[in-house]
């Protein structure tokens, strides 16, 4: 089911998640479900920027200093990205 | 009882079993595993609490895990429990030829044996390059022993001819240890590859697969690994197509060609796999070599990475 994200909701990490870092781009591990999946660089450098539990609307501040795009745009794109992550069990919201 | 000492994947193995290709060591020191055939008789299966049940290659082996052992069933006749300690119990039927015991020893058995003590390795040959090593990688019937069984006939020294041990030090340098000292071949590989040495080569019953005895041709010492070509095949290309892997793509590599990572669920090494395909991908370079399905390139891939550095696309 779709997440809607507001500005203020905490976002970390499953700490459960393996993941590493090779040449800026991430590979995470679910050993759970034995499942792992190899993330773009846009992604990766969204995992790496989610170092610590931070609010929605923090991690789009710290991305939009790097991105060149529309705060609305970020939002979007970052709400549908996390929901992914979400499903999948990599990230979880409070 | 006689014993024999062998040294397989750099351990110090003794056993009740002489194998039939491999040759003793004269002198030791310690031992670092016991594989005792035929002394007890081992259960059909694990039936503690906490055990688990698996079954892989169509149905012809049966795994069962617990906290603490490992009991392996080979449907052609073999029962192996591989205990906590350094210990392995083996029991055959009798009328089982010896060299199809050797050969479910040094690699399902102790594949499973390494996996469990969280040692990888990867499928694939090892050969020596001047003073490092280099590795082809891939699954079955991608033409990795046909690789090595080219590099044997050209008279290459050669690490490990199916399950190339590595070994990483504190930096993530990694290096591969030689496994044992014979390779084995398809009757295909012997009738098209095989030019000089046919005459090494003897059958292996009930596997349909010949051996050879490396002799000095095995390089016993580790190497430290200078690249992994991992092997492909594919309808759509009419030529070898060779490419750099980076990032993720090198991780996924090495999970996907690390020997019996069916096996790794079972052995709950999970965790540590995964961070032992990291920390190798950042430490050696990667390459895909993709071939098509039909045809014979062992030549050519041998000339482009163990003769000649290796032109990319």
């Amino acid at each position: 089911m779709e997440t809607t994200f507001s500005k203020e909701d905490l976002v970390s990490r499953n700490p459960q998640i393996l993941f590493s870092v090779i040449d800026n781009e991430v590979v995470l591990m679910d050993i759970e479900s034995d499942r792992y999946v190899q993330l773009d660089s846009t992604a990766s450098d969204i995992w790496v920027t989610l170092s610590e539990e931070m609010t929605f609307g923090d991690l789009c501040t710290e991305l939009l200093s790097k991105y060149d795009v529309s705060e609305e745009t970020c939002h979007q794109n970052l709400s549908e990205f996390l929901n992914e992550l979400s499903a999948a069990g990599y990230v979880t919201k409070k | 009882m006689h014993n024999y000492t062998y040294c397989i994947y750099g351990y110090t193995i003794n056993t009740n079993f002489k194998l039939p290709s491999l040759t003793e060591l004269r002198k030791t020191d310690h031992i670092d595993l016991n594989v005792v055939f035929n002394q007890q008789h081992l259960p059909e299966c694990l039936d503690d609490e906490d055990s688990r049940h698996f079954t892989f290659h169509n149905n012809t082996l049966d795994l069962w895990t617990s906290d603490f052992d490992l009991l392996m069933h080979y449907s052609l006749g073999i029962k192996a429990l591989i205990k906590s300690g350094n210990e392995i119990l083996v029991e055959t039927k009798n009328n089982l030829p010896p060299k199809v015991t050797q050969h479910v020893l040094l690699q399902g058995i102790l594949g499973l044996w390494l996996l469990k003590r969280g040692k990888f390795s990867i499928h694939g040959c090892t050969i020596k390059k001047g003073d490092s090593a280099v590795m082809f990688a891939g699954v079955s019937g991608v033409g990795k022993s046909t690789i090595a069984a080219a590099c044997y006939d050209l008279g290459y020294q050669i690490l490990s001819d199916d399950v190339s041990l590595i070994e990483l030090t504190p930096n993530s340098t990694p290096s591969v240890i030689p496994s044992f000292p014979i390779i084995k071949v398809t009757p295909e590989t012997l009738n098209k590859v095989i030019q000089n040495k046919a005459s090494n080569l003897s059958p292996i019953p009930i596997i349909d697969k010949y051996e050879a005895k490396l002799d000095d041709q095995f390089y016993p010492n580790k190497l430290k690994l200078e690249a992994v070509y991992c092997l492909s095949t594919s309808e759509e290309i009419d030529k070898l197509h060779f490419e750099a892997l980076s990032g993720g793509e090198k991780i996924l590599s090495l999970l996907s060609n690390t020997y019996r990572n069916f096996m790794i669920d079972a052995t709950n090494t999970g965790a540590k796999h995964f961070d032992f395909c990291a920390k190798l991908a950042s430490g050696t370079d990667i390459y895909s070599i993709t071939r098509p399905t039909e045809g014979f390139y062992h030549r050519e891939v041998i000339k482009h990475t163990l003769e000649n550095f290796i032109p990319l696309d």
